[in-house]
């Protein structure tokens, strides 16, 4: 099988997956009980109007009163034509909605990933080298600081520090600044610090465990032997094959980290990323737009796993695309 | 020179963001922005705890979206916190029987884009083909309110709206009162299609396009689930008027006010989850306003810069007695649930619990409205009236024979267990949790043991509050909605409970007949199945139609007589609003609805 063979398929489970997540979802909402409606009656009720007739013009809006395979279609063709409904609460195309969110998310999503990958792995590889020194019980420790705080704590402390009593950062976001400006990177300082140091700590201690595996492999040994220099055994012989293993990590676990973390990071910060839009969305009942915020990480969760076997047939000429 | 109303700030203006936008740029070459370099600032900024939902307040009408749309338009007219109607876009007058009303729009209100002068025309459209459309299409949220009333155009500028029953409440009931327009040339297309979904996703209507001189300030930007932001509006209607042409009780320096409105040239609402956050930014003077949780108030107290207002509120926190089929049938006798309330303290929960911004209830209706007769109120909780011995003593007298108390003081059922209720409340907030697990440890008191189920209040609503008849159809004798199906016998939520804490109910202190919606057998929102002994609905009627305000005076006095002795729910405390303004911030006072001359606030000279 040729790697394009290989890769179309990968796209074509890729697409399969796409269609069981969406019908899931489809299945998951229809029998949901609707709760905003019952609010919405209730709030009639109180208000001495007719809480039955709200029922009936609500669902006819929205075309409740439509059968299920009606509603299945439906569903399934603005999917696909990417028109993924109106957000009720926040009176805007969902798209919309998620366009707007996306660039604040990587206003310190893309400098604290870059940021703790690079260190993450740099700590990581210096720990196995350096192992039971006191330079690695102190990556540890910090990389157990790290994993073991709670994010949203650590969040509000770290604004009650630098905001409240130092003054050095202003405590509410403001979107009004422009990205490349010194106020901007003065409000993302903190947020950035806090999820870095979430996602370094994890990817230290797995760069760690996986580079110890090759420190004392026989080929490393061999090239000391041969006198090759510290860092080229360190990049070359040690780095490359524990980077395959990483890999999963990168795509997998960082996403994860990043996902989870932004909602409290957001939360605490006011950035109205992606967290933050599918923290109300979920605590509103914004069903479309709960629907568009899971089923972006679900897309890209899809269309990472599909780049990380692909990447693994590049890092790791071994592997081969299961043509028997 | 810094002009008068202008304060000293921080805070983010347009200037900052021209900084901002440089500042790349300089920093390379200067190092820093000029820190030190504080500039004048007349920007109104307030936090709430959430944005609003939509500019389209056909279908949405809660407090975030009004109060951002109530800066770019006013509305129809409002009132003031001593109960006088203010004309806005328009005034409206009682023909004399409490059944015909005129409407009278001004002659200088202007639509923005082309849709030309405000007319009754476009009011008595909007009434007509949305409010009172066909199926509700367009999913007005004002529907109820218009449904049964007659309105007719009689005038370029004047409208008349006939209610189907006399109602001398009429105009301080939310029909006309703070409701908003749209124009006629944008409504038709939609009107025609009854294409409700198209209008609301209009941009005209999501970003006020049409709002023209009929607001104080001008819609800016909304970024969504983070910033309102409204400029002044310099075509401001209201700076044309002359002195003539405001109410009499309004005093001169009130009209020069409102004739020089607004005094901020920005005014913005920011929406931020977290209460540390939006108190931090309240204690660093990055915002002007917002509320503060009872628990959060005392990090304000003795600061000279933060003034903490109490503002009235007119919402009443119960506890609910279910009298249905699935919850303790002993609820069902009056004197029962007197002694239940008589040995809950509701001063330790107002004064403790609540920190004392909040008040002991006793009745559906705060002390300081005018339909608040102490004479026929009967107390339950406070003072000689939280008595646990002799609501014990009440309990024994008035239970069903079975039901005693054993050496040890435990309340045992026929069967010879103990009674246990289950109390559900809403989680989200601390007192809420604290309050309800203070009233069940009242209650073991008396020897009953409660357990609690602490459920979201999307899902209490559903599961909790709404029943449905467990009947044949065919044997049901009347529905009052889904949350209350039925006479009790016959109708169930679909979770068992008996005890229910943490639903805040509007006592609609200006329209008090308005709460017949709670208190007769088949009133929509009785989800607790309270059958009156007393006629609630005759009574309510004759508060609704008659014209006579000393005989409507004594009826209401005589229903929140009845409520209170009956206790079909225990009226636990009425809470107030607690709200921190900066202390530069001139205008807010603590009376209820003090917000209606909001547009005449400023800053401080001083």
């Amino acid at each position: 099988m040729s790697m394009t063979t290989y890769i179309l398929r990968r796209v074509a489970w890729a697409v399969v997956a796409s269609l069981i997540v969406l019908t899931l979802t489809f299945m998951l909402l229809y029998f949901t009980p609707d709760t905003q409606l019952a609010e919405l009656q209730f709030q009639a009720a109180q208000a001495g109007d007719d809480p039955s007739e709200i029922g009936e013009a609500y669902e006819s809006y929205y075309g409740y009163d439509q059968p299920i395979h009606v509603q299945y279609v439906d569903f399934m063709g603005n999917m696909l034509s990417l028109d993924w409904g109106w957000s009720e609460t926040r009176a805007q195309p969902v798209t919309t909605a998620i366009a707007d969110a996306i660039p604040y998310s990587m206003m310190y999503g893309v400098p604290s990933v870059i940021i703790s990958t690079v260190l993450g792995i740099a700590i990581g590889l210096y720990s196995a080298t350096n192992q039971y020194t006191r330079s690695d019980y102190a990556a540890t420790f910090f990389a157990f600081f790290g994993l073991s705080i709670p994010d949203f704590w650590f969040a509000i402390i770290l604004l009650v520090i630098f905001g409240v009593m130092l003054g050095w950062v202003p405590i509410l976001f403001d979107t009004s600044v422009a990205v490349f400006s010194l106020e901007n990177a003065q409000q993302l300082i903190l947020p950035i610090i806090v999820l870095t140091l979430s996602s370094i700590a994890s990817l230290m201690r797995y760069s760690r465990a996986e580079a110890l595996e090759y420190v004392e492999a026989e080929f490393v040994k061999t090239a000391k032997a041969k006198g090759v220099e510290g860092r080229r055994i360190l990049t070359r012989h040690i780095f490359r094959p524990a980077s395959v293993p990483l890999a999963t990590i990168l795509v997998g676990d960082l996403l994860g980290i990043i996902l989870v973390s932004s909602y409290l990071i957001e939360v605490v910060y006011g950035i109205p990323g992606l967290g933050m839009l599918s923290f109300r969305a979920i605590i509103n009942q914004d069903t479309p737009l709960v629907m568009g915020t899971v089923l972006l990480p679900a897309f890209l969760t899809i269309i990472g796993n599909l780049a990380q076997d692909v990447a693994y047939t590049v890092l790791d000429p071994r592997i081969d695309y299961g043509d028997s | 020179m810094v002009e008068n109303n202008k304060r000293y700030r921080t805070g983010i203006n347009r200037r900052r963001v021209l900084q901002g936008l440089t500042a790349a740029g300089v920093i390379g070459a200067a190092g820093c922005l000029g820190s030190d370099d504080e500039e004048t600032d007349d920007t109104y900024t307030v936090a709430d705890g959430t944005d609003a939902e939509s500019m389209n307040f056909i279908q949405v009408s809660d407090n975030n979206t009004n109060n951002r749309l109530a800066l770019v338009m006013d509305s129809a007219y409002t009132v003031t916190s001593d109960d006088q109607i203010f004309p806005l876009w328009m005034d409206v007058e009682d023909t004399g029987d409490a059944q015909v009303y005129v409407a009278t729009l001004r002659d200088n209100l202007q639509w923005g884009g082309d849709y030309g002068q405000m007319t009754a025309s476009d009011w008595v459209y909007m009434i007509q083909e949305v409010h009172q459309g066909e199926g509700n299409w367009a999913l007005s949220e004002a529907a109820g309110n218009w449904d049964g009333t007659h309105v007719e155009e009689t005038g370029e500028l004047e409208f008349q709206i006939e209610l189907e029953n006399p109602n001398a409440d009429w105009p301080f009931e939310p029909d006309l009162w703070g409701s908003y327009c749209m124009p006629q040339g944008l409504l038709e297309p939609y009107v025609d299609a009854q294409d409700g979904e198209g209008l609301d996703q209009d941009d005209e209507v999501q970003e006020l396009a049409y709002a023209g001189n009929l607001g104080a300030y001008t819609f800016e930007r909304w970024d969504r689930d983070s910033e309102f932001v409204a400029v002044r509006n310099d075509d401001y209607y209201m700076n044309e008027l002359d002195a003539d042409d405001f109410p009499d009780y309004i005093s001169d320096e009130q009209v020069e006010a409102w004739q020089n409105a607004p005094s901020f040239t920005e005014f913005s609402y920011q929406a931020i989850d977290e209460d540390s956050t939006r108190m931090s930014a309240l204690g660093q003077g990055e915002i002007e306003e917002t509320n503060i949780p009872s628990t959060r108030v005392e990090q304000f107290e003795g600061r000279p810069d933060v003034d903490v207002m109490e503002v009235p509120y007119s919402y009443l926190t119960i506890m609910a007695y279910n009298q249905r089929m699935n919850g303790w049938e002993e609820l069902r006798t009056r004197e029962v649930r007197q002694a239940l309330s008589m040995a809950i303290d509701k001063v330790e929960i107002t004064e403790n619990i609540l920190r004392g911004y909040a008040e002991v209830a006793h009745t559906f209706q705060p002390e300081w409205s005018e339909w608040y007769d102490e004479s026929e109120v009967t107390q339950f909780g406070e003072g000689d009236s939280y008595d646990p011995d002799a609501a014990r003593d009440l309990l024994e007298e008035n239970l069903s024979s079975g039901y005693g108390y054993d050496s040890d003081g435990t309340l045992l059922d026929p069967d010879g267990e103990q009674v246990t209720l289950t109390m559900v409340y809403s989680r989200g907030t601390e007192t809420t949790a604290t309050t309800a697990e203070f009233m069940g440890d009242e209650l073991s008191d008396l020897g009953i043991e409660v357990e609690f189920d602490s459920v979201t209040f999307d899902q209490m609503i559903p599961n909790y509050v709404q029943n449905s008849w467990q009947g044949d159809e065919d044997d049901q004798p009347w529905t009052g909605g889904p949350n209350n199906d039925g006479p009790r016998d016959g109708s169930a939520s679909e979770e068992d409970w008996d005890l229910m804490y943490g639903i805040n109910f509007n006592t609609y202190p200006r329209t008090p007949a308005a709460t017949d919606a709670f208190w007769t057998e088949q009133a929509p929102t009785n989800y607790f199945g309270y059958v009156p002994d007393a006629d609630m609905a005759s009574l309510f009627s004759t508060v609704r139609t008659s014209a006579d305000q000393s005989e409507r005076q004594e009826t209401l006095a005589e229903i929140f007589g009845i409520l209170s002795e009956d206790q079909p729910v225990n009226f636990v405390a009425m809470g107030d609003d607690i709200i921190g303004y900066q202390g530069y911030v001139d205008g807010p006072e603590e009376e209820f609805g003090q917000a209606w001359d909001r547009h005449t606030w400023a800053f401080d000279e001083a």
